[in-house]
């Protein structure tokens, strides 16, 4: 390029340079053929006016990397142009346009065609994920290059080889057309990689990959882990689901949601999302604070419910007793007493309401070792009131006096 | 002159170079506008005739400041670096003011006073606070000279001597190319009284006493001299308009249209009492203690003009304390100017008097009536108790920032500066949070764009100046109104293409987190590094600003050139006169006839005991237990500052649990209030106890959070013993789970990024496809005069998918009317086949070009996914959510069933009708945190959904995903994506109201779970 611009500054400040003449250079350039092969060509000859050996010929290189003047040099009564390496290295179409002056004296055209594939193979895959037995197709580019880096020639054979997971290699062959060769690879049924590798001539490209992933997750059903059936809202039901497949018998993806959904008297109550690991979800749900019975179901979104899991939950307080104490104004709440005859566990709750006609006052207090007490404000209205205590699916009600 | 006036003078040029010098060195730093400077500074070093900055606000002019100091320190930069230059121009300057004060001081009152009045010009609290807190060099330097100018001005006119004019004009040149400001209102605060002075004292001169001067005999005088201030006038004028030519042009070509920024300068200070100790009682400071003796000196004939521009000042400076401010100055530039500038000049103003007070009191007239009145020992308490006030005043001013931090703590910018600079980071803009001042500084240590700024006046996207908010960085300061505007910024940052930003406050995490940015790091300083994925980089061009060479070329070469020519011009008519003093100089000494002594010691004593008793006042009135409110401020205000400690030492002796048991019981409460939120308000109604002394308190108190107001309701009993009021211990969430260990199976995803360690080359095998996401329904949709968009998405791949969502709103004609992203009313992380109903607010309408209609008519949505890695928190349910009939709340309970603590959890509530059309979409934040294998419930109200009108249904057409019609995806997935399959299993609230709810879970970092 800086010759380029050398030789440009030269001839448009030399001294010497008058106006182009008026006559027309004569010139030609002399080819035998107008097809080569990238990298072949050294040397172009051409013939011209002698007359005009002071003057300056150039041989201007056309070719899609834009024009490049090339200078020659006087053997005898030829001018022979010398095609620098990096010219003639590029394969396409050249024009050449013999020069003197500013005015054209020939022009001729070259085709330079790509040598042998060779080296690496350039390869571009889109896209690298697709689903199993859908209608995706990914696309495999390949572009084998000649030793100068130039696609090879239109009609080129590419052999593409292809593994399916859990299939032997195949073979597919694809002819090189505008400069690359492609194949359609359709998705088939098993998930996992397909690898993908072309050859053509003494190229290869690197391994390339297309994950098959997973279709849509069919039905999904539960199973209990482990859970305690009293209505102990501290506890907790642990499920889980089934392996979940798609359609096609695969494993779904690591992470895809299930929904876990509990019914009670075919409301929903509860709503717990889940997330596959190794296909299967699991979810901790909390007891009820009443006896209930759950219809628990899962699903994956689009899909349908699967089959119910049912799981009934009996009381977990079966004794209770409730004292006023008059003189410090405190409802004492114990033993609350568990199933096996235990006292039920620190921080279990309980609801107590007071209720005196339409006034209703609303506690909730904790149980300490079986235990719990609350105290009312010294300024608690006076009355009868029917106090209720409800915990763990039991409830019992008596009536106490507050002076 | 006299010797100890000279010696004072040269004591005040060392004492102000040894006092302001060396603790600037620890100072400047703090200050509010030091970095700033820095920053310009660092422009002119990198590219002297460059007008264009792209490094804020997406660009702006240069030429919007006047460049002298900046250009300075640029230059001694390439000696001694930026701050280096800015403390060596700083100690210059310095000595140039405590000059200045002399000389200017030597015009007023004789040469003693003046040399009292540069000792206490060291000692200036206004000065200080302009120098050690504000860190305004540019302005300093302006008064400096202004200061310096004056006595040249004076010289010129009282006694017929051009070259003064000469000096004068130069330094006024010099100036305007520091701070054009000062020269503007310097003209008539300043030269006016100092030109009026010459025309007196001519008078004087004339006349041959200054007690015979009568108004015809100042006329006359004027008429006489007034050609020569004319031209003078004409001249300055000239000179400000070339001198920064191209800031004129700036500010004419590219007006500042802005909301006003609110400057407490502004604030009635009475009413908001920090604005009046910064902005009044610290600059005047012990000068309070002889404003009668200024005024009466100033009202003296031959000072009048100066006692009006005092008067003038002094009343500007009180801001919105009275209305005169603002129907002085109209409303217009009372809400431009800040205010505190006039308290500003009004203090230097009146340091000749200062000095005059001083030397009276030490050594002249005053000291002999107090000696011959009260005795000398009263007399040396109150020299000494004055001088001690004027000095400890001074180092209060100077060491502010160690008493009351107006700046985080000082951050090391290594590790940011190291960040931006690999992997092209610097490819995206950035924003800092929580950096205050510091951002400037960081801005001039790095090459990447900022979206914020720290230069208001040049902000030219609609976004910042329709609002009144100064900067992003310090949103939370500016309330709701702050959070807004940086709500914006973060909901459409590829608009901005804001890729990161830097958290020096966790404030604002909550915020960050469920607008869908990414932690991605901490830095070695402890600085947060969020990331926003999806953002496209800069383009390679950015558009620019140009402004013709020949201003650059002035703007490049005329303020230092300037600079020379006056130190130059000065230095030569200096050395000229060296050791001659100027003989016709009519001595100006203080006439102690009429001074009211014992008024003004009246008036100290009588300000003293005013002061004393008032703090001691108000300090018994703010005892934290003196009163139930009291008490309950200070409870509140110790939770919201973290000093738990101290919280729990207002709690009854008698009833409350141990300290351990307390704090134990609080870090286990967590959540966005006790993390992440500001106390705003407290608004308490009390009642009568259960027991004597003992009051009921229900408390409202509004909370202000990175994403919106809270308001909490507290029932606290109050006791009283003593004379201080307690606080009764109350229960803290408190549910045992009945599992010690539990075991939760977990996924973790992890996205490699360059497989291959390059630096400057993304390989394209390391590019994961953009997962498939399908738009399930969406519609524009309009509330109570607000646009937006709702709908349902769905990530139909078998990753996890990062979605970006945006909306696009149109016109009949089809123009656009505003573009923005979902915010916090999505999920923006969904796993494979998980689900998320969204809401794009149309907070504003901001048509890129304008528009012939703007009501909305159509819409398209543009959703984009990509690979997600960062793997949210999901493992959490809904349960027993009901309508309460009473109330009509909606209730239910959140269940954390994982093994994380949920520090800030989000609800995104759905909206359904009967036929599984979407309703609305409104997000819910619970006040508090749910620890692992626990439940919080919640109470929301039902929303009056009934006044919601849909202007027009998404369809295959205007829904689109990953810029491919949905149509296309729904052919090629062949997915079972049957929009009457959602909601699959809702919450049924009523019979014509169902309800979704998905938790959206922000996470406590591993070392802050309990």
């Amino acid at each position: 390029m800086l010759i380029y611009i050398a030789l440009l500054v030269n001839l448009a400040c030399s001294a010497d340079s008058p106006a182009p003449d008026s006559a027309t250079p004569q010139g030609r350039i002399l080819l035998t053929d107008s097809l080569f092969q990238a990298g072949i060509l050294t040397s172009i000859y051409a013939r011209a006016d002698t007359a005009r050996a002071d003057k300056s010929w150039l041989l201007i290189w056309s070719d899609a990397l834009g024009d490049t003047p090339v200078t020659g040099s006087w053997r005898n009564d030829t001018l022979v142009f010398s095609i620098p390496r990096n010219l003639c290295s590029h394969s396409g179409r050249v024009q050449l346009s013999l020069t003197s002056g500013g005015q054209v004296a020939d022009q001729r055209f070259l085709q330079l065609t790509p040598a042998a594939p060779e080296g690496v193979v350039e390869t571009y895959v889109g896209p690298k994920t697709i689903t199993v037995s859908s209608g995706q197709r990914a696309m495999v580019v390949a572009i084998p290059k000649d030793a100068f880096g130039n696609p090879v020639a239109t009609g080129t054979v590419v052999t593409f080889s292809l593994r399916y997971p859990g299939q032997s290699i195949v073979t597919r062959e694809s002819l090189m057309d505008n400069l690359v060769s492609s194949i359609l690879i359709p998705a088939e049924e098993r998930k996992g990689q397909i690898l993908v590798g072309a050859t053509a001539g003494k190229a290869s490209s690197v391994e390339e990959g297309i994950a098959l992933t997973p279709a849509w997750p069919g039905q999904v059903s539960l199973e209990v882990e482990s859970w305690v059936p009293f209505a102990d809202p501290r506890q907790y039901v642990a499920v889980r689901t089934n392996p979940i497949v798609d359609a096609l018998g695969n494993l779904v993806a690591d992470g895809t949601l299930v929904q876990i959904v509990v019914r009670e008297q075919e409301q929903v109550v509860g709503s717990y999302p889940g997330f596959t690991s190794n296909g299967v979800a699991q979810v901790h749900l909390q007891n009820p604070n009443h006896p209930a019975d759950w219809e628990i179901t899962a699903f994956a979104n689009g899909k349908a419910e699967g089959p119910a899991l049912r799981l009934g939950f009996v009381p977990y307080v079966v004794a209770l007793a409730v004292t006023y104490l008059d003189e410090e104004k405190t409802l004492r709440i114990g033993p609350v007493k568990a199933p096996l005859g235990q006292l039920v566990t620190d921080d279990f709750p309980m609801e107590v309401t007071l209720q005196q006609q339409d006034q209703h006052y609303h506690f909730s207090v904790l149980t300490q070792d079986g235990f719990c007490s609350l105290s009312l404000p010294a300024d608690f209205p006076a009355g009868i009131y029917r106090c209720s205590v409800m915990a763990g699916g039991q409830r019992i009600s008596r009536e106490i006096y507050i002076r | 002159m006299p010797k100890r006036a000279l010696q004072f003078y040269y004591l005040a040029l060392l004492s102000g170079l040894v006092l302001h010098g060396v603790t600037l060195v620890f100072t400047f730093e703090g200050t509010y506008d030091a970095f700033v400077h820095l920053f310009f500074a660092d422009h002119y070093a990198e590219n002297w005739f460059e007008t264009w900055d792209y490094k804020w606000y997406a660009g702006f002019t240069i030429t919007s400041y006047p460049p002298l100091v900046h250009q300075v320190i640029a230059l001694l930069s390439k000696v001694v670096g930026l701050k280096g230059g800015f403390l060596i121009w700083s100690f210059f300057i310095i000595l140039v003011f405590i000059r200045g004060v002399f000389h200017f001081s030597r015009i007023w009152v004789d040469d003693r006073a003046a040399a009292y009045a540069a000792v206490l010009a060291v000692f200036s609290t206004s000065f200080g606070e302009a120098l050690h807190i504000f860190g305004q060099l540019p302005s300093i330097t302006g008064i400096a000279l202004l200061l310096n100018a004056c006595p040249e001005l004076y010289y010129w006119l009282r006694y017929n001597q051009p070259h003064r004019l000469l000096t004068g004009l130069s330094l006024l040149a010099v100036t305007s190319t520091a701070h054009h400001v000062t020269t503007i209102f310097g003209m008539v605060f300043f030269v006016l009284p100092t030109l009026g002075l010459a025309v007196m004292n001519r008078c004087a001169a004339r006349i041959g006493s200054e007690d015979d001067i009568h108004f015809k005999d100042i006329f006359t005088e004027v008429i006489r001299v007034l050609p020569r201030v004319i031209v003078f006038g004409i001249l300055v004028i000239l000179i400000t308009v070339v001198v920064i030519f191209p800031y004129w042009y700036w500010s004419k070509s590219d007006p500042i249209a802005q909301v006003p920024i609110p400057h407490g300068s502004r604030d009635s200070y009475l009413e908001v009492l920090s604005s009046g100790l910064v902005f009044f009682l610290i600059p005047w400071g012990m000068m309070l203690f002889f404003l009668p003796f200024l005024f009466r000196e100033l009202f003296r004939k031959r000072n009048i003009f100066l006692g009006l521009s005092i008067t003038l000042a002094f009343l500007l400076g009180t801001g919105g304390t009275t209305p005169l401010p603002q129907m002085m100055l109209g409303e217009t530039a009372f809400n431009i100017l800040t205010l505190d500038r006039f308290t500003y000049w009004a203090t230097l103003l009146a340091l000749p008097f200062w000095g005059a007070f001083f030397f009276e009191l030490i050594e002249g007239s005053y000291r002999d009536y107090l000696e011959r009145r009260t005795g000398v020992f009263f007399h040396r308490f109150l020299v000494g108790t004055l001088v001690a006030g004027v000095v400890i005043s001074a180092l209060v001013v100077i060491n502010f920032q160690n008493i009351r931090a107006t700046q985080p703590a000082k951050i090391a910018i290594d590790p940011i500066v190291n960040f931006m600079a690999r992997d092209k980071h610097h490819d995206w803009r950035y924003l800092t949070l929580g950096f205050g001042d510091q951002m400037a500084w960081l801005s001039a240590n790095i090459d990447a764009l900022s979206i914020d700024g720290n230069y208001h006046s040049v902000r030219r996207l609609p976004e910042m100046t329709s609002r009144a908010v100064e900067r992003l960085e310090n949103a939370k300061y500016l309330g709701m109104e702050g959070i807004n505007s940086l709500q914006e910024f973060l909901t459409i940052p590829e608009k901005y293409r804001l890729k990161f930003i830097f958290s020096n406050d966790k404030f604002y995490d909550p915020l960050l987190f469920f607008a869908g940015w990414n932690k991605v790091q901490q830095l070695e300083n402890n600085i947060v590094v969020w990331e926003k994925p999806d953002i496209p980089t800069l383009p390679s061009v950015l558009p620019r600003k140009n402004i013709p060479i020949y201003q650059r070329l002035m703007w490049g070469l005329i303020p230092v050139s300037c600079l020379i020519l006056a130190l130059v011009l000065n230095g030569w008519f200096s050395m000229r006169s060296f050791g001659q003093e100027s003989s016709s100089r009519m001595a100006t000494v203080l006439a102690t006839k009429g001074q009211y002594w014992g008024v003004y010691t009246l008036w100290l004593l009588g300000l003293a005991v005013g002061i004393a008793g008032f703090s001691a006042y108000k300090g018994y009135q703010n005892l934290d237990q003196v009163s139930p409110q009291n008490v309950i401020d200070a409870y509140f205000n110790r939770l919201d500052f973290k000093d738990f400690p101290k919280a729990y030492t207002y709690f009854n002796p008698d009833t409350r649990p141990s300290l351990d048991q307390y704090l134990m019981e609080l870090s286990l409460e967590g959540g966005i209030l006790s993390s992440y939120a500001k106390l705003d308000a407290l608004r308490t109604t009390y009642q009568k106890g259960d027991h004597p002394g003992e009051l009921k308190a229900e408390i409202e108190a509004s909370w202000l959070t990175a994403l919106h107001y809270y308001q909490t309701k507290h029932t606290i009993t109050l006791t009283q013993r003593g004379l201080f009021w307690y606080i009764e211990p109350f229960q803290l969430e408190k549910r045992t789970p009945p599992d010690q260990f539990v075991r939760i199976p977990a996924i973790d995803f992890f996205s490699q990024g360059k497989r291959k360690a390059l630096a400057d080359k993304v390989e394209k095998r390391d590019i994961l496809d953009r997962p498939d996401f399908y738009i399930l329904s969406a519609a524009l949709v309009e509330r109570s005069g607000q646009y937006a968009v709702i709908g349902e998405a769905i990530n139909t791949d078998n990753d996890p998918g990062y979605l970006t969502l945006e909306a696009v709103m149109y016109n009949r004609q089809g123009q656009e009317l505003a573009r923005y992203n979902a915010r916090d009313a999505i999920s923006h992380m969904l796993y494979p086949k998980e689900s998320t109903t969204f809401r794009v607010d149309f907070t504003a309408l901001r048509p890129p070009v304008p528009v012939t209609d703007s009501v909305p008519h159509s819409f398209v949505v543009f959703a984009r996914s990509m690979v997600a890695a960062e793997g949210y928190y999901k493992n959490t349910g809904l349960q027993q959510v009901r309508v309460d009939s009473n109330t009509q709340h909606m209730q239910g309970e959140v269940i954390n069933y994982g093994a994380r603590q949920i520090i800030v959890p989000q609800l995104l509530l759905s909206y359904y009708r009967p036929d599984r059309k979407l309703l609305w979409v409104e997000p819910l934040y619970l006040s508090g945190g749910i620890r692992p294998q626990r439940q919080k419930a919640f109470d929301h109200p039902l929303p009056d959904l009934g006044d919601i009108r849909v202007i027009q249904w998404g369809n295959d057409d205007n829904l689109r995903i990953n810029g491919v019609p949905r149509q296309e995806y729904r052919q090629t997935l062949q997915i079972p994506l049957d929009v009457q399959r959602y909601p699959a299993a809702p919450f049924i609230l009523k019979d014509d109201l169902w309800v979704n709810i998905k938790v959206i879970a922000q996470m406590a970092a591993l070392s802050d779970e309990s």
